[in-house]
Protein backbone atom coordinates (compact mmCIF):
# COMPACT_ATOMS: atom_id res chain seq x y z
CA UNK A 1 0.00 0.00 0.00
CA UNK A 2 3.08 2.10 0.76
CA UNK A 3 4.50 1.95 -2.72
CA UNK A 4 1.00 2.88 -4.31
CA UNK A 5 0.52 5.83 -2.00
CA UNK A 6 4.12 6.55 -3.06
CA UNK A 7 3.56 6.58 -6.88
CA UNK A 8 0.23 8.63 -6.12
CA UNK A 9 2.37 11.08 -4.61
CA UNK A 10 5.45 10.96 -7.30
CA UNK A 11 6.22 14.63 -8.52
CA UNK A 12 5.34 15.52 -12.38
CA UNK A 13 3.01 12.47 -12.26
CA UNK A 14 0.43 14.78 -14.43
CA UNK A 15 1.62 16.10 -18.17
CA UNK A 16 -0.43 18.23 -20.57
CA UNK A 17 -1.43 16.07 -23.33
CA UNK A 18 0.82 16.96 -26.69
CA UNK A 19 -1.04 17.87 -29.62
CA UNK A 20 -0.56 19.04 -32.89
CA UNK A 21 -3.40 20.63 -35.02
CA UNK A 22 -5.21 19.10 -32.31
CA UNK A 23 -4.12 15.61 -32.63
CA UNK A 24 -2.50 13.95 -30.12
CA UNK A 25 1.51 13.20 -30.36
CA UNK A 26 2.27 9.91 -29.24
CA UNK A 27 4.36 11.84 -26.55
CA UNK A 28 6.39 8.97 -25.11
CA UNK A 29 7.46 8.40 -28.90
CA UNK A 30 9.22 11.34 -28.69
CA UNK A 31 12.44 12.71 -27.12
CA UNK A 32 12.65 16.57 -28.63
CA UNK A 33 15.82 18.34 -28.43
CA UNK A 34 17.15 22.18 -29.26
CA UNK A 35 20.55 23.30 -29.44
CA UNK A 36 22.19 26.29 -31.16
CA UNK A 37 25.46 28.34 -31.38
CA UNK A 38 25.67 31.51 -31.46
CA UNK A 39 29.16 33.77 -32.86
CA UNK A 40 29.68 37.25 -32.14
CA UNK A 41 33.08 38.97 -33.94
CA UNK A 42 34.54 41.85 -34.01
CA UNK A 43 36.60 42.31 -37.56
CA UNK A 44 39.70 44.82 -38.91
CA UNK A 45 40.03 44.34 -42.87
CA UNK A 46 41.67 47.27 -44.75
CA UNK A 47 42.72 47.06 -48.91
CA UNK A 48 39.60 45.80 -50.86
CA UNK A 49 38.15 44.41 -48.04
CA UNK A 50 38.12 47.29 -46.03
CA UNK A 51 36.27 46.97 -42.61
CA UNK A 52 37.52 49.83 -40.62
CA UNK A 53 35.60 48.53 -37.43
CA UNK A 54 32.67 46.81 -37.25
CA UNK A 55 30.97 44.29 -34.98
CA UNK A 56 28.67 41.53 -36.34
CA UNK A 57 26.82 38.90 -35.56
CA UNK A 58 28.03 36.27 -37.40
CA UNK A 59 25.75 33.37 -37.09
CA UNK A 60 22.76 32.66 -34.14
CA UNK A 61 21.62 28.76 -35.48
CA UNK A 62 18.87 27.50 -33.60
CA UNK A 63 18.69 23.09 -34.25
CA UNK A 64 15.05 21.62 -33.43
CA UNK A 65 15.04 18.05 -33.61
CA UNK A 66 13.51 14.90 -32.21
CA UNK A 67 14.67 10.90 -31.66
CA UNK A 68 11.61 9.03 -32.60
CA UNK A 69 12.02 5.16 -31.08
CA UNK A 70 15.79 5.18 -32.01
CA UNK A 71 14.38 4.75 -36.02
CA UNK A 72 13.72 8.34 -37.05
CA UNK A 73 15.48 11.99 -36.31
CA UNK A 74 13.89 15.03 -37.80
CA UNK A 75 15.77 18.02 -37.27
CA UNK A 76 15.24 21.82 -38.71
CA UNK A 77 17.94 23.78 -38.54
CA UNK A 78 17.04 27.44 -38.14
CA UNK A 79 19.44 30.65 -38.86
CA UNK A 80 20.01 34.49 -38.34
CA UNK A 81 22.88 34.62 -40.98
CA UNK A 82 24.33 36.82 -43.40
CA UNK A 83 22.46 39.64 -41.61
CA UNK A 84 22.65 42.67 -43.77
CA UNK A 85 20.93 46.17 -44.00
CA UNK A 86 18.06 44.75 -46.41
CA UNK A 87 18.07 40.79 -45.46
CA UNK A 88 17.03 39.46 -42.25
CA UNK A 89 19.51 36.60 -42.78
CA UNK A 90 16.84 34.48 -41.52
CA UNK A 91 16.48 31.18 -43.14
CA UNK A 92 16.20 27.08 -43.09
CA UNK A 93 19.72 25.70 -43.77
CA UNK A 94 18.16 22.14 -43.52
CA UNK A 95 14.70 20.42 -43.10
CA UNK A 96 15.50 16.64 -42.58
CA UNK A 97 14.42 13.37 -41.79
CA UNK A 98 17.02 10.95 -40.70
CA UNK A 99 14.99 7.13 -40.86
CA UNK A 100 17.58 4.18 -39.95
CA UNK A 101 16.90 0.91 -41.84
CA UNK A 102 19.77 -1.02 -40.04
CA UNK A 103 21.12 0.56 -36.92
CA UNK A 104 24.32 3.62 -38.76
CA UNK A 105 25.09 1.06 -41.29
CA UNK A 106 21.93 2.34 -43.77
CA UNK A 107 20.51 5.58 -42.98
CA UNK A 108 18.00 6.93 -45.54
CA UNK A 109 17.67 11.30 -44.96
CA UNK A 110 15.08 12.76 -46.85
CA UNK A 111 14.39 16.72 -47.23
CA UNK A 112 16.46 19.48 -47.52
CA UNK A 113 19.80 18.92 -46.38
CA UNK A 114 24.15 19.45 -46.13
CA UNK A 115 25.41 18.23 -49.10
CA UNK A 116 27.77 15.87 -47.57
CA UNK A 117 30.92 17.47 -49.61
CA UNK A 118 34.49 17.78 -48.21
CA UNK A 119 34.48 17.74 -44.44
CA UNK A 120 33.15 21.19 -43.76
CA UNK A 121 29.39 20.21 -44.65
CA UNK A 122 30.26 17.06 -42.61
CA UNK A 123 32.72 17.32 -39.94
CA UNK A 124 33.91 20.49 -39.33
CA UNK A 125 30.69 22.46 -39.85
CA UNK A 126 30.53 23.67 -35.91
CA UNK A 127 32.51 27.19 -35.39
CA UNK A 128 33.85 25.82 -32.19
CA UNK A 129 34.99 22.82 -34.07
CA UNK A 130 37.33 24.43 -37.01
CA UNK A 131 40.55 25.92 -35.95
CA UNK A 132 39.99 29.15 -37.66
CA UNK A 133 37.43 31.66 -37.19
CA UNK A 134 36.77 32.32 -40.70
CA UNK A 135 35.47 29.24 -43.14
CA UNK A 136 38.43 28.62 -45.83
CA UNK A 137 37.60 30.68 -48.84
CA UNK A 138 37.01 27.48 -51.22
CA UNK A 139 33.67 26.85 -49.59
CA UNK A 140 32.15 30.60 -49.96
CA UNK A 141 34.37 30.87 -53.54
CA UNK A 142 34.07 27.40 -55.14
CA UNK A 143 31.22 25.57 -53.37
CA UNK A 144 27.88 27.72 -52.96
CA UNK A 145 28.47 28.84 -49.11
CA UNK A 146 25.00 27.91 -47.89
CA UNK A 147 25.40 24.81 -49.98
CA UNK A 148 21.91 22.46 -48.75
CA UNK A 149 19.72 20.68 -51.55
CA UNK A 150 16.36 18.90 -51.55
CA UNK A 151 16.11 15.37 -52.17
CA UNK A 152 17.20 11.82 -50.79
CA UNK A 153 20.75 10.52 -49.24
CA UNK A 154 21.47 7.48 -48.22
CA UNK A 155 24.46 7.33 -45.22
CA UNK A 156 26.03 4.98 -43.36
CA UNK A 157 29.22 4.33 -40.79
CA UNK A 158 30.81 0.83 -40.40
CA UNK A 159 33.06 0.35 -37.68
CA UNK A 160 35.40 -2.63 -38.02
CA UNK A 161 37.64 -2.30 -35.66
CA UNK A 162 39.24 0.39 -32.63
CA UNK A 163 39.68 3.64 -34.58
CA UNK A 164 38.91 2.13 -37.89
CA UNK A 165 35.58 2.83 -39.99
CA UNK A 166 34.35 3.30 -43.18
CA UNK A 167 31.54 6.09 -43.85
CA UNK A 168 29.66 6.53 -47.00
CA UNK A 169 27.01 8.67 -48.36
CA UNK A 170 25.12 8.95 -51.66
CA UNK A 171 22.30 11.43 -52.38
CA UNK A 172 20.06 12.42 -55.36
CA UNK A 173 18.83 16.04 -55.43
CA UNK A 174 16.94 18.65 -57.36
CA UNK A 175 20.42 20.06 -57.91
CA UNK A 176 21.09 24.28 -57.66
CA UNK A 177 19.79 27.31 -59.07
CA UNK A 178 20.93 30.47 -60.51
CA UNK A 179 19.06 33.84 -61.27
CA UNK A 180 17.98 34.59 -64.69
CA UNK A 181 20.94 36.77 -66.38
CA UNK A 182 24.29 35.82 -64.08
CA UNK A 183 26.54 35.99 -65.96
CA UNK A 184 30.17 33.76 -65.16
CA UNK A 185 32.31 36.69 -63.82
CA UNK A 186 29.36 37.22 -61.00
CA UNK A 187 29.78 36.43 -57.28
CA UNK A 188 26.33 35.48 -56.97
CA UNK A 189 26.47 32.02 -55.39
CA UNK A 190 24.28 29.29 -56.89
CA UNK A 191 20.99 28.12 -54.29
CA UNK A 192 19.00 24.90 -53.82
CA UNK A 193 16.48 24.85 -56.72
CA UNK A 194 13.21 24.04 -54.63
CA UNK A 195 11.56 21.53 -57.43
CA UNK A 196 13.25 20.77 -60.84
CA UNK A 197 10.84 22.07 -63.58
CA UNK A 198 12.98 20.70 -65.99
CA UNK A 199 13.76 17.29 -64.65
CA UNK A 200 17.35 17.94 -63.82
CA UNK A 201 18.93 16.05 -61.20
CA UNK A 202 22.51 16.61 -59.28
CA UNK A 203 24.27 13.11 -57.67
CA UNK A 204 27.04 12.42 -55.95
CA UNK A 205 28.69 11.07 -52.93
CA UNK A 206 31.88 10.47 -50.50
CA UNK A 207 33.59 8.00 -48.82
CA UNK A 208 35.13 8.51 -45.58
CA UNK A 209 38.59 6.27 -44.38
CA UNK A 210 39.11 6.20 -40.81
CA UNK A 211 42.42 4.52 -41.32
CA UNK A 212 43.65 4.75 -37.61
CA UNK A 213 42.78 6.36 -34.81
CA UNK A 214 42.77 10.20 -35.40
CA UNK A 215 42.84 9.83 -39.24
CA UNK A 216 40.36 10.02 -41.11
CA UNK A 217 40.40 10.61 -45.12
CA UNK A 218 37.52 11.18 -47.49
CA UNK A 219 37.00 11.49 -50.82
CA UNK A 220 33.82 13.26 -52.81
CA UNK A 221 32.40 13.99 -55.62
CA UNK A 222 29.68 15.78 -57.61
CA UNK A 223 27.61 16.09 -60.62
CA UNK A 224 25.27 19.01 -60.14
CA UNK A 225 22.64 20.42 -62.23
CA UNK A 226 22.00 23.86 -62.45
CA UNK A 227 18.93 25.66 -63.46
CA UNK A 228 17.83 22.26 -64.46
CA UNK A 229 20.91 21.39 -67.27
CA UNK A 230 22.16 18.09 -65.89
CA UNK A 231 26.06 18.05 -65.59
CA UNK A 232 26.54 22.05 -65.26
CA UNK A 233 27.83 21.93 -62.31
CA UNK A 234 31.02 19.56 -61.23
CA UNK A 235 33.53 19.06 -58.47
CA UNK A 236 35.92 15.98 -57.03
CA UNK A 237 37.34 16.30 -53.74
CA UNK A 238 40.00 15.35 -51.62
CA UNK A 239 39.94 15.97 -47.27
CA UNK A 240 41.54 14.22 -44.67
CA UNK A 241 40.79 15.61 -40.62
CA UNK A 242 44.08 14.24 -38.55
CA UNK A 243 43.88 14.28 -34.48
CA UNK A 244 47.27 13.26 -32.24
CA UNK A 245 47.27 14.14 -29.15
CA UNK A 246 47.42 18.17 -28.78
CA UNK A 247 47.84 18.79 -32.50
CA UNK A 248 45.56 18.80 -35.27
CA UNK A 249 45.21 19.30 -38.80
CA UNK A 250 42.55 19.53 -41.53
CA UNK A 251 42.96 19.76 -45.22
CA UNK A 252 40.85 19.82 -48.65
CA UNK A 253 41.48 20.48 -52.04
CA UNK A 254 38.93 20.45 -54.55
CA UNK A 255 38.82 20.83 -58.38
CA UNK A 256 35.83 21.18 -60.72
CA UNK A 257 33.94 23.50 -63.19
CA UNK A 258 30.79 25.45 -63.32
CA UNK A 259 28.91 26.00 -66.77
CA UNK A 260 26.68 29.02 -66.17
CA UNK A 261 25.68 29.41 -69.80
CA UNK A 262 26.82 27.12 -72.79
CA UNK A 263 29.68 29.63 -73.57
CA UNK A 264 30.57 30.69 -70.36
CA UNK A 265 32.07 28.08 -67.99
CA UNK A 266 34.59 28.55 -65.10
CA UNK A 267 36.85 26.30 -63.60
CA UNK A 268 37.56 25.77 -59.89
CA UNK A 269 40.47 24.55 -58.11
CA UNK A 270 41.60 25.81 -54.98
CA UNK A 271 43.01 23.31 -51.56
CA UNK A 272 43.58 24.86 -47.75
CA UNK A 273 45.45 23.04 -45.02
CA UNK A 274 44.69 24.43 -41.22
CA UNK A 275 46.71 23.11 -37.97
CA UNK A 276 46.47 23.67 -34.42
CA UNK A 277 48.12 22.73 -31.25
CA UNK A 278 46.93 22.33 -28.14
CA UNK A 279 49.78 24.10 -26.08
CA UNK A 280 47.50 24.00 -22.89
CA UNK A 281 43.69 22.60 -22.58
CA UNK A 282 42.57 25.82 -22.81
CA UNK A 283 44.95 27.64 -25.38
CA UNK A 284 45.51 26.43 -29.02
CA UNK A 285 47.98 28.42 -31.61
CA UNK A 286 46.29 27.94 -34.87
CA UNK A 287 47.57 28.69 -38.73
CA UNK A 288 46.46 27.95 -42.25
CA UNK A 289 47.12 28.56 -45.70
CA UNK A 290 44.97 28.33 -48.93
CA UNK A 291 44.81 29.04 -52.40
CA UNK A 292 41.51 29.85 -54.31
CA UNK A 293 41.42 29.54 -58.14
CA UNK A 294 38.08 30.52 -59.66
CA UNK A 295 39.39 31.57 -63.52
CA UNK A 296 37.80 34.95 -64.72
CA UNK A 297 36.21 35.22 -61.04
CA UNK A 298 38.79 35.24 -58.17
CA UNK A 299 42.34 33.75 -57.82
CA UNK A 300 43.79 35.05 -54.53
CA UNK A 301 46.07 33.14 -51.27
CA UNK A 302 44.82 33.62 -47.81
CA UNK A 303 47.28 32.80 -44.77
CA UNK A 304 46.02 33.65 -41.24
CA UNK A 305 47.63 33.02 -37.69
CA UNK A 306 46.01 33.20 -34.67
CA UNK A 307 45.13 31.65 -30.93
CA UNK A 308 42.09 29.73 -29.72
CA UNK A 309 41.58 30.19 -25.69
CA UNK A 310 38.57 27.67 -23.92
CA UNK A 311 37.70 29.12 -21.03
CA UNK A 312 36.25 26.18 -19.22
CA UNK A 313 37.82 23.22 -21.50
CA UNK A 314 36.59 20.68 -19.23
CA UNK A 315 33.37 22.37 -17.61
CA UNK A 316 32.13 23.38 -21.25
CA UNK A 317 34.57 22.98 -23.89
CA UNK A 318 31.86 24.42 -26.83
CA UNK A 319 32.93 28.01 -25.31
CA UNK A 320 35.59 29.39 -27.47
CA UNK A 321 37.05 32.59 -28.36
CA UNK A 322 39.36 33.05 -31.62
CA UNK A 323 41.44 35.62 -32.19
CA UNK A 324 43.42 35.39 -35.66
CA UNK A 325 45.45 37.89 -38.33
CA UNK A 326 45.09 37.11 -41.87
CA UNK A 327 46.69 38.27 -44.84
CA UNK A 328 44.87 37.79 -49.03
CA UNK A 329 46.87 38.37 -51.74
CA UNK A 330 45.08 38.21 -54.80
CA UNK A 331 46.77 37.10 -58.06
CA UNK A 332 46.54 40.69 -59.33
CA UNK A 333 45.90 43.77 -57.05
CA UNK A 334 47.02 45.06 -53.50
CA UNK A 335 46.97 42.96 -50.64
CA UNK A 336 44.50 42.84 -47.93
CA UNK A 337 44.95 42.59 -43.83
CA UNK A 338 42.45 40.99 -41.76
CA UNK A 339 41.42 40.54 -38.51
CA UNK A 340 38.71 38.46 -36.86
CA UNK A 341 38.09 38.36 -32.97
CA UNK A 342 35.24 36.17 -32.53
CA UNK A 343 32.92 34.41 -29.60
CA UNK A 344 31.95 30.75 -30.24
CA UNK A 345 29.03 29.36 -28.14
CA UNK A 346 27.70 25.77 -28.68
CA UNK A 347 24.86 24.94 -26.71
CA UNK B 1 16.60 28.79 -48.62
CA UNK B 2 14.72 32.29 -46.91
CA UNK B 3 11.90 32.28 -45.02
CA UNK B 4 9.87 35.33 -43.28
CA UNK B 5 10.92 35.36 -39.96
CA UNK B 6 7.65 36.11 -38.83
CA UNK B 7 6.26 32.83 -41.09
CA UNK B 8 9.29 30.96 -39.32
CA UNK B 9 8.42 32.15 -35.67
CA UNK B 10 4.83 31.01 -36.08
CA UNK B 11 5.81 27.93 -37.52
CA UNK B 12 8.02 27.73 -33.96
CA UNK B 13 5.35 28.46 -31.70
CA UNK B 14 2.32 26.67 -33.62
CA UNK B 15 4.19 23.39 -33.02
CA UNK B 16 4.59 24.01 -29.17
CA UNK B 17 0.87 25.73 -28.45
CA UNK B 18 -1.44 23.85 -27.60
CA UNK B 19 -4.83 23.78 -25.28
CA UNK B 20 -3.72 22.63 -21.49
CA UNK B 21 -5.27 19.27 -21.14
CA UNK B 22 -3.61 17.28 -18.17
CA UNK B 23 -3.81 13.88 -17.76
CA UNK B 24 -1.92 11.18 -15.60
CA UNK B 25 1.25 9.98 -17.22
CA UNK B 26 0.82 6.59 -19.28
CA UNK B 27 3.71 5.38 -17.07
CA UNK B 28 2.00 6.14 -13.95
CA UNK B 29 -1.28 5.11 -15.30
CA UNK B 30 0.61 1.85 -16.35
CA UNK B 31 2.53 1.35 -12.89
CA UNK B 32 -1.10 1.94 -10.84
CA UNK B 33 -2.94 -0.30 -13.16
CA UNK B 34 -0.53 -3.37 -12.39
CA UNK B 35 -0.10 -2.33 -8.77
CA UNK B 36 -4.15 -2.01 -8.22
CA UNK B 37 -4.09 -5.64 -10.21
CA UNK B 38 -2.18 -7.18 -7.10
CA UNK B 39 -4.52 -5.75 -4.78
CA UNK B 40 -6.87 -8.01 -6.36
CA UNK B 41 -7.53 -11.04 -4.07
CA UNK B 42 -9.40 -13.22 -7.50
CA UNK B 43 -6.82 -12.20 -9.43
CA UNK B 44 -4.94 -15.75 -9.31
CA UNK B 45 -8.55 -17.65 -10.13
CA UNK B 46 -9.09 -14.99 -12.72
CA UNK B 47 -5.87 -15.33 -14.98
CA UNK B 48 -4.90 -18.68 -14.93
CA UNK B 49 -2.02 -19.59 -17.43
CA UNK B 50 -0.61 -16.02 -16.71
CA UNK B 51 -1.49 -12.32 -16.69
CA UNK B 52 -2.53 -10.74 -19.70
CA UNK B 53 -3.15 -6.79 -20.13
CA UNK B 54 -5.49 -5.65 -23.10
CA UNK B 55 -5.28 -2.55 -24.77
CA UNK B 56 -8.41 -1.79 -26.52
CA UNK B 57 -8.77 1.26 -28.71
CA UNK B 58 -10.65 2.35 -31.62
CA UNK B 59 -8.82 1.60 -34.53
CA UNK B 60 -8.88 4.47 -37.29
CA UNK B 61 -8.86 6.91 -34.64
CA UNK B 62 -6.05 9.14 -34.46
CA UNK B 63 -6.84 9.67 -30.41
CA UNK B 64 -7.58 6.19 -29.36
CA UNK B 65 -4.65 4.99 -31.39
CA UNK B 66 -1.82 7.55 -30.11
CA UNK B 67 -3.26 6.22 -26.65
CA UNK B 68 -3.14 2.88 -27.21
CA UNK B 69 0.25 3.06 -28.59
CA UNK B 70 1.27 5.34 -25.70
CA UNK B 71 -0.23 3.04 -22.91
CA UNK B 72 1.20 -0.41 -24.69
CA UNK B 73 5.01 0.94 -24.08
CA UNK B 74 4.23 2.23 -20.72
CA UNK B 75 2.61 -0.97 -19.71
CA UNK B 76 5.42 -3.34 -21.35
CA UNK B 77 7.82 -1.04 -19.36
CA UNK B 78 6.13 -1.56 -16.22
CA UNK B 79 5.68 -5.31 -16.75
CA UNK B 80 9.50 -5.62 -17.26
CA UNK B 81 10.17 -3.51 -14.36
CA UNK B 82 7.85 -5.03 -11.94
CA UNK B 83 8.34 -9.03 -13.33
CA UNK B 84 10.18 -10.07 -10.63
CA UNK B 85 7.56 -8.93 -7.88
CA UNK B 86 4.19 -9.99 -10.13
CA UNK B 87 5.75 -12.80 -11.98
CA UNK B 88 5.16 -12.29 -16.32
CA UNK B 89 2.93 -10.03 -17.78
CA UNK B 90 1.61 -9.93 -21.51
CA UNK B 91 0.25 -6.74 -22.99
CA UNK B 92 -1.50 -7.62 -25.82
CA UNK B 93 -3.54 -5.29 -28.46
CA UNK B 94 -6.81 -5.27 -28.76
CA UNK B 95 -8.15 -2.92 -31.95
CA UNK B 96 -12.39 -2.22 -31.85
CA UNK B 97 -13.92 -2.50 -34.64
CA UNK B 98 -17.02 -4.03 -34.34
CA UNK B 99 -18.94 -5.49 -31.04
CA UNK B 100 -18.63 -9.01 -32.70
CA UNK B 101 -15.21 -8.81 -33.20
CA UNK B 102 -14.19 -7.44 -29.73
CA UNK B 103 -15.90 -10.12 -28.28
CA UNK B 104 -14.39 -12.69 -30.12
CA UNK B 105 -11.08 -11.21 -29.71
CA UNK B 106 -11.44 -10.94 -25.77
CA UNK B 107 -12.36 -14.91 -25.78
CA UNK B 108 -9.70 -15.79 -27.36
CA UNK B 109 -7.27 -13.41 -25.42
CA UNK B 110 -8.83 -13.88 -22.33
CA UNK B 111 -7.21 -11.10 -20.22
CA UNK B 112 -7.11 -10.54 -16.55
CA UNK B 113 -7.48 -7.19 -17.50
CA UNK B 114 -8.62 -4.42 -19.98
CA UNK B 115 -7.31 -0.66 -20.30
CA UNK B 116 -9.96 1.37 -22.50
CA UNK B 117 -8.57 3.74 -24.76
CA UNK B 118 -9.98 6.78 -25.67
CA UNK B 119 -12.71 7.27 -28.44
CA UNK B 120 -14.91 3.93 -26.87
CA UNK B 121 -17.40 5.91 -24.30
CA UNK B 122 -20.29 4.85 -26.87
CA UNK B 123 -19.61 1.55 -26.54
CA UNK B 124 -18.86 1.35 -22.70
CA UNK B 125 -21.75 -0.52 -22.13
CA UNK B 126 -20.98 -3.36 -24.71
CA UNK B 127 -17.40 -3.42 -23.31
CA UNK B 128 -18.47 -3.67 -19.67
CA UNK B 129 -20.59 -6.47 -20.25
CA UNK B 130 -18.12 -8.58 -21.91
CA UNK B 131 -15.53 -8.04 -19.42
CA UNK B 132 -17.91 -9.19 -17.14
CA UNK B 133 -18.65 -11.88 -18.48
CA UNK B 134 -15.02 -12.50 -19.44
CA UNK B 135 -13.75 -11.63 -15.47
CA UNK B 136 -11.54 -9.22 -16.84
CA UNK B 137 -11.19 -6.20 -14.55
CA UNK B 138 -11.05 -2.80 -16.39
CA UNK B 139 -9.50 0.22 -16.26
CA UNK B 140 -9.39 3.62 -18.04
CA UNK B 141 -8.01 7.47 -17.67
CA UNK B 142 -11.24 8.80 -18.46
CA UNK B 143 -14.00 9.66 -15.40
CA UNK B 144 -16.95 9.43 -17.21
CA UNK B 145 -16.71 6.02 -18.03
CA UNK B 146 -16.03 4.43 -14.70
CA UNK B 147 -19.58 6.27 -14.15
CA UNK B 148 -20.80 4.37 -17.02
CA UNK B 149 -19.59 1.40 -16.13
CA UNK B 150 -15.65 0.40 -16.19
CA UNK B 151 -14.27 -0.61 -12.88
CA UNK B 152 -10.80 1.41 -12.26
CA UNK B 153 -10.18 4.98 -13.33
CA UNK B 154 -6.75 6.50 -13.35
CA UNK B 155 -7.47 10.21 -13.29
CA UNK B 156 -6.76 13.83 -12.58
CA UNK B 157 -8.30 15.61 -10.04
CA UNK B 158 -7.25 19.20 -8.40
CA UNK B 159 -4.06 18.54 -10.74
CA UNK B 160 -3.18 15.17 -8.46
CA UNK B 161 -3.42 11.71 -9.54
CA UNK B 162 -6.42 9.86 -8.43
CA UNK B 163 -7.95 5.88 -8.14
CA UNK B 164 -11.78 6.27 -9.05
CA UNK B 165 -12.83 3.16 -8.36
CA UNK B 166 -16.78 1.46 -9.55
CA UNK B 167 -16.95 -1.09 -6.71
CA UNK B 168 -20.43 -2.75 -8.18
CA UNK B 169 -18.32 -2.46 -11.75
CA UNK B 170 -15.55 -4.22 -10.12
CA UNK B 171 -17.06 -7.05 -8.48
CA UNK B 172 -19.40 -8.02 -11.25
CA UNK B 173 -15.88 -8.30 -13.35
CA UNK B 174 -14.98 -10.70 -10.78
CA UNK B 175 -12.22 -8.32 -8.53
CA UNK B 176 -11.98 -8.42 -5.08
CA UNK B 177 -10.18 -5.70 -4.42
CA UNK B 178 -8.59 -5.27 -1.03
CA UNK B 179 -9.83 -3.11 1.37
CA UNK B 180 -6.32 -1.32 2.12
CA UNK B 181 -5.98 -0.58 -1.56
CA UNK B 182 -10.14 0.98 -1.59
CA UNK B 183 -8.90 3.11 1.08
CA UNK B 184 -6.66 4.93 -1.28
CA UNK B 185 -8.98 5.41 -3.78
CA UNK B 186 -12.70 7.29 -4.50
CA UNK B 187 -15.08 4.67 -4.54
CA UNK B 188 -18.21 5.52 -6.32
CA UNK B 189 -21.60 3.36 -6.50
CA UNK B 190 -21.20 3.29 -10.12
CA UNK B 191 -23.89 2.24 -12.97
CA UNK B 192 -24.55 -1.34 -13.12
CA UNK B 193 -23.40 -1.04 -16.73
Amino acid sequence: VADLERVLKQEDSIAPVSRVMGYRIVASAVKPYMHGTLVGDWIWRDGAQRLPNTFELREAHLYFGAHILEVAQPEVFVQFEHKSQTDSGFSVRYAQLDLSAYKELLVFRIGLFLVPFGVYNTDLFLRYVAKLPERPEIHRRLVPSAWNEIGVQAHGRWSWGQGRALSYAVYLTNGLFLPDGTSATSTVQPSAAIKSPAGGKSFGGRVGVDLFEGLSIGLSGYNGALNGENGAYQLVGLDAIFRYGPFSLDCEALTGRESVTDSDVVTKQGYYLAVGYRATNWFEPVASIERVNASVIYQASDVWGGFNVYPFPVGFPTLVLKAAYGRRIPTSGPASNMVTIQLVLGY
Amino acid sequence: MRVSPWIGLSLLLASSVGLAEDELRPVQQATLLLKILSFDRNLESRTKGGLKVAVVYRENDPESEAVHSEMTRALEDAARSLAGIQGPIQVVHLPYTTQNRFESDLVKMRPGAVYVAHSLSSQINFIARTTRRLRALTFTADENDVRSGLSVGLIVRDSRPRILVNLVASKSEGADLSSEMLRLAEVIAGSPG
